[in-house]
């Protein structure tokens, strides 16, 4: 069982979106995943600045689970993941070293209240 | 039924300064966590590496408000003793496994159901 007890997650105070696009675009970003396309995480705001873009999705917060994991430990994420599952809270997951979970804005004090249940402290 | 792509060349997740040419997942903070092709790690200049992972797509269109996905694949992975690392993307997810245990990993993710195919690199 892994406790998280004395743990912190930290919110970061901007709204994100979620952006895909054929390019990796010269705006600023806090994460890519690169498939077919480029699927960018990056402030809201940085969204005018496009020029193009395939598709997005607004209005996501940043949570960072302020614990730096080895990455070869097992059930951390299924520990975390279950219990927001378990909650309705639907999760995107960035995992390296310090796990990331974008929640959307309208989920965020569940998702915290998630957390503080699984032992976290939550700083803002 | 959903399936899942088992790509074949392996990645490392490599901590640097600079953003690499050609890579998979790149985390910008303070400096870059990035998950790159095993093969391009001796371009960059590595603050930390950790290499000899493989990389599973599943090939699923999730919609955005999809609930429990990562958290059936993980406590599957996790029962069966696989450390995983986790990427969502815009309709699908990925997770890095090590090679010593893509095998195993293959398996527990067939008997929940997934169908394996064998893809290109990415």
């Amino acid at each position: 069982m892994i406790e998280f007890v004395g743990e912190e997650v930290e919110i970061h105070p901007e709204r994100f979106a979620v952006v895909k696009l054929r390019n990796l675009p010269n705006v600023s970003y806090v994460a890519v995943v690169k498939n077919k396309y480029y699927e960018v995480v990056m402030p809201e705001k940085e969204i005018m600045k496009l020029e193009k873009f395939i598709e997005y999705e607004t209005g996501y917060r940043l949570i960072t689970l302020d614990i730096s994991v080895p990455l070869d430990v097992i059930g951390y994420i299924s520990k975390v993941s279950s219990a927001l599952a378990n909650a309705k809270v639907p999760i995107l997951i960035l995992s390296l070293y310090s796990d990331k979970i974008l929640v959307k804005e309208e989920y965020l004090e569940r998702a915290l209240n998630v957390l503080r249940e699984l032992g976290f402290k939550v700083r803002r | 039924m959903d399936s899942i792509i088992l790509h074949s060349e392996r990645f490392a997740v490599v901590k640097t300064d600079e953003i690499p040419n050609d890579f998979f997942v790149v985390i910008k903070f303070n400096d870059f966590t990035t998950v790159v092709p095993e093969g391009i790690v001796d371009e960059l200049k590595p603050k930390e590496v950790e290499g000899c992972f493989r990389l599973i797509t599943f090939n699923v269109k999730l919609p955005f408000n999809t609930v429990g996905f990562i958290s059936k694949i993980s406590k599957a992975l996790a029962e069966a003793n696989i450390p995983i690392l986790v990427f969502s993307s815009y309709h699908t997810d990925h997770i890095l496994v090590k090679d010593e245990l893509v095998e195993k990993a293959i398996e527990t993710l067939r008997s929940i159901g997934f169908k394996v195919e064998r893809g290109d690199a990415i």
